[in-house]
């Protein structure tokens, strides 16, 4: 399966890998550094999940099934990411070559000290097409 | 200066529809501002014409330069102890600065107070467009600039909201002044309506819309990891 960023509710980008995500919507945003951030970025640009762990495997690393299921289904359940109706990329993946040859886990925080800030920004009321806060299934 | 004197600066850009009721809720407080400053920021409606019919505005034009920099432009004018903002589109509760100005009397050590908020559809839209949403039915606690009141100096000392930001500059304000250990109290009182309408700003370029988000973030971040 591939994934797609939920946007335009979640917007994010990675500096100096250090990845922020922003949940628009309930205004909670997070991080992710490391793998962590490189994986975000590579689902982020349409490559699956496997693709993801053949890569890491080419580099000589263990990327264990768990973990990598773990972190997308974080990312999912947080609704981050959505399945991605077509194949948003053709392109070959190269996972990170440094850090340790066993990834235990992927580092990923969520943060909440600027949910009521952001979740009340008028930014919500800026997409006439989609109305705001929420559109009713019935016009969706 | 007066003790309790208060200022209100309401940004209105293209606001002819609703800038005439928001300024009613203003008047009928019962703690009547000493000073309503309208900021019309470049409207190409009848927002000055409407400002002016009301003999207690005082009515400043601008070029069109965003809700931030009108905001900036009435607090440079304004004169009173405190300070409040409105949206154009949206209404207070006649009890919002006298109960504001209450609480900060009984919480000295509040820098700023705000209130709580509940959105409503506006009423003269047709039932297809009123169907379109679903508000959060609960009051929220508004931390948004049209619930806050605060010492107008207080609000100098955190500073001006930053006119670059083409969204967010109420949230990046507010990070600065919790930098600065001010603190903010919350009056558990709905206080503040949102106006939810078909109307409401468009800012065409959503991806400068989210870099600044994502800028606010990582400069918070970056305060968090300074403060340790």
């Amino acid at each position: 399966m591939i994934f797609q960023v939920n946007a335009p509710r979640v917007v994010h980008e990675t500096l100096d890998g250090e990845t922020i995500i922003i949940d628009t919507e309930n205004g909670f945003y997070y991080t992710a550094h490391g793998h962590a951030s490189a994986i975000w970025r590579a689902l982020s640009e349409g490559h699956s999940p496997e693709l993801i762990r053949s890569a890491y495997q080419r580099e000589g690393k263990q990327l264990p099934q768990p973990v990598l299921d773990d972190f997308v289904r974080q990312l999912g359940d947080a609704n981050l990411i959505i399945p991605a109706g077509q194949l948003l990329s053709q392109s070959t993946w190269k996972a990170p070559a440094d850090g340790a040859d066993q990834l235990k886990t992927l580092e990923f925080e969520c943060h909440e000290d600027m949910q009521g800030l952001i979740e009340l920004d008028p930014i919500h009321e800026i997409d006439a097409s989609q109305g705001w806060p929420f559109q009713t299934d019935e016009t969706s | 200066m007066c003790a309790d004197q208060v200022s209100v600066v309401v940004p209105a850009h293209n606001a002819e529809p609703y800038l005439s009721e928001a300024l009613v809720s203003i008047l009928k407080q019962t703690h009547v501002p000493d000073e309503i400053i309208v900021v019309n920021d470049g409207s190409s409606d009848n927002t000055a014409g409407i400002a002016d019919s009301f003999d207690e505005v005082r009515l400043l034009d601008m070029p069109h330069a965003g809700a931030a920099a009108a905001r900036n432009v009435g607090v440079s004018h304004a004169s009173s102890r405190y300070l409040s903002f409105l949206d154009a589109d949206d209404l207070w509760a006649p009890e919002k600065i006298e109960r504001q100005l209450e609480q900060l009397h009984q919480k000295p050590d509040m820098q700023g107070t705000f209130t709580l908020l509940t959105q409503f559809v506006s009423p003269e839209l047709p039932d297809s467009e009123k169907s379109r949403y679903r508000l959060v039915e609960e009051p929220v606690p508004a931390l948004v600039s049209g619930s806050l009141l605060i010492e107008r100096e207080t609000f100098l000392n955190i500073g001006l909201f930053d006119e670059t930001l083409l969204a967010g500059e109420f949230i990046e304000w507010m990070l600065r002044a919790r930098q600065f250990g001010f603190k903010f109290s919350i009056i558990n009182e709905p206080l503040m309506f949102r106006r939810i309408h078909g109307k409401n700003t468009v800012l065409k370029n959503q991806d400068s819309v989210g870099k600044d988000y994502l800028a606010i973030v990582r400069k918070n971040l970056k305060n968090k990891t300074s403060d340790k």
